[in-house]
């Protein structure tokens, strides 16, 4: 007989007196022989990497800083390593020839040349799909930004260091709304149609491409007054007053006389609602995926996917609610999928109440 | 398996919010709590994810800690809370895709599982490939106790059964094991037969 393996736990040695001689002594063997494995799936387990990982969700926990600090986030390695060059030149050329001085001064015109560049960049705040947010312009101005939206200004409204632009300038792509500060200088939103100029107002934007139509510009006003253009046509405005909405539906089309408008309805998103006034059932859709960052897929059985609907939910309201309406107002049904949701044609109802 | 980790003391210090005591925790138990989750989850990309929450977590709760009951054990039950709820979930989506899959109409079925039709060559991983058969309580159990060297008390505690419990699952382990090394390794299982 072999001896008991002296790791078998004792609780274990004692219910193995229960098996026959030789299964006890093939199953202690077993028991043996598992020693010297690991995991083939554990060699996976990288703890340095994890503990990288980890830190980089926890800045706290790192004890390699002293003080306990998050270590400085790694955001702009160009503008740190630009520093860097900066500096280690500049310190060693005027020990050296006079050569050395004029490369050290044409890389340090070259740094300031960069950062210049840099900061020329124009701030983008962005809300992706799923998401909305909120951003604080340099004025004092805020924007609603709805989902799948980006907003677009130079640093500050400067046009250079120090230089104030002439006007105050945004550019938008998706939809928001605009409370736009009282100021001197006028504030303007550009989007691939249209061109909004105002003083200090509310007022809402949407700029989104469309299926074949692209990029139409919607305006309408809460508070106050706007000029609308389109981008080719400065000259020829559209003022706008509150309750009142405008459509510029390309860059040469002038834009719409003034049509009187809900904005609550207009303005359902901000509420997490959401609303579509006669749009196409295929644009609702693509609202619905925006809003909610699903994907959400007609699937060839709808017939009409251009036909219109009207859908209204002043407060917050969850994308199944939606589609359930969608669905009875259309006589269709959905189901789920992978990534999100597909709308279809129930045949009979015999077959959808199999489900 | 002897045990020089001073459990006792790191819960201590964790409750003092000491980084130290954490990052000296993390670096002998991930290793073992990351085999473990492995054992559950089967996917080493989720089980990276459930290991870290596990470590995230128990940061997040140091200062309720309590010093009577074993830190050990308690990470495992973490680990295993979040290992078997990320394993219902991800169950539940695939239930969800195959019934989509029904509806619409047939499609290919899924390519066997890569281990399944895998020819290991090294002992190691066909050992483990058996391991991969038992059912996930018996695979637990004898992991637990085995691999991460927990007392029969401290794997009850974790899976919330009795010790008597703990030992019929190895046992049953083990049988398996004998039967799948008998009919593919006879020469392994050496029997001082006379």
């Amino acid at each position: 007989m072999s001896t008991n393996p002296p790791s078998l736990p004792p609780s274990l040695r004692e219910r193995l007196q229960a098996e026959p001689d030789d299964t006890r002594t093939d199953l202690e063997a077993v028991w043996a022989l598992l020693e010297a494995t690991d995991d083939p799936a554990s060699a996976g387990a990288d703890p340095d990497a994890a503990w990288t990982a980890l830190v980089r969700e926890r800045p706290e926990l790192d004890t390699s800083s002293s003080d306990g600090a998050a270590a400085p986030a790694p955001s702009q390695p160009g503008t740190a390593a630009a520093s860097r060059r900066h500096e280690h030149p500049a310190r060693t050329a005027w020990r050296r020839r006079r050569g050395d001085v004029a490369v050290g001064l044409a890389l340090a015109a070259l740094v300031l040349l960069g950062g210049l560049w840099l900061w020329r960049q124009p701030v983008a705040v962005t809300a992706p799909a799923g998401q909305q947010r909120t951003a604080s312009l340099p004025d004092g101005s805020t924007v609603d930004l709805n989902s799948s939206t980006t907003l677009t200004y130079r640093r500050g409204f400067s046009a250079w260091p120090l230089v104030e632009a002439d006007q105050r300038r945004v550019r938008l792509e998706g939809e928001a709304f605009f409370a736009v500060a009282e100021g001197a200088r006028p504030f303007t939103v550009e989007t691939t149609a249209a061109r909004i100029t105002v003083t200090g107002t509310r007022f809402h934007v949407r700029a989104r491409a469309e299926g074949a139509s692209s990029a139409a510009t919607d305006v309408a006003v809460v508070d106050g007054r706007v000029q609308v253009a389109a981008q080719q046509r400065p000259q020829e405005t559209v003022p706008l007053s509150s309750g009142h909405a405008s459509r510029v539906a390309e860059p040469t089309a002038a834009p719409t006389p003034p049509q009187p408008t809900n904005v609550d309805r207009v303005l359902a998103w901000r509420n997490e609602g959401f609303a579509a006034r006669a749009r196409p059932l295929r644009a609702v859709v693509q609202d619905l995926e925006r809003r909610y960052d699903v994907v959400v897929r007609l699937h060839e059985s709808v017939a009409h996917p251009e036909r219109r609907v009207s859908l209204y939910y002043p407060g917050p309201t969850d994308l199944e609610t939606i589609l359930h309406d969608l669905c009875t107002a259309r006589d269709l049904n959905y189901r789920p999928t992978s990534r999100g949701f597909e709308l279809f044609n129930a045949p009979d109802k015999a077959s959808g109440a199999q489900r | 398996m002897s045990d020089d980790r001073p459990f006792d003391e790191w819960c201590r210090r964790l409750k003092a919010s000491d980084r130290a005591a954490y990052a000296e925790l993390f670096e002998a138990m991930y290793g073992p709590l990351f085999r473990y989750v492995c054992s559950i989850t089967t996917a080493p990309d989720a089980a990276r994810d459930v290991t870290q929450d596990v470590f995230v977590r128990l940061w997040d709760v140091r200062e309720s800690l309590s010093a009577d009951q074993s830190l050990e054990a308690y990470l495992y039950r973490m680990a295993r809370n979040r290992a078997y709820n990320h394993e219902r979930n991800r169950r539940t989506r695939t239930e969800k895709e195959d019934d989509v899959r029904d509806q619409t109409s047939a499609q290919p079925a899924p390519p066997p599982r890569p281990d399944a039709q895998a020819q290991a060559d090294r002992l190691e991983d066909r050992l483990w490939r058996w391991i991969g058969e038992l059912t996930e309580r018996q695979r637990e159990a004898l992991v637990l106790s085995r691999f991460d060297g927990l007392s029969h008390d401290e794997v009850a505690d974790v899976m919330g059964i009795s010790p008597r419990t703990v030992n019929n699952h190895i046992v049953r382990a083990l049988k398996h094991l004998r039967e799948r090394i008998d009919a593919h390794e006879p020469d392994l299982l050496t029997r001082d037969e006379h």
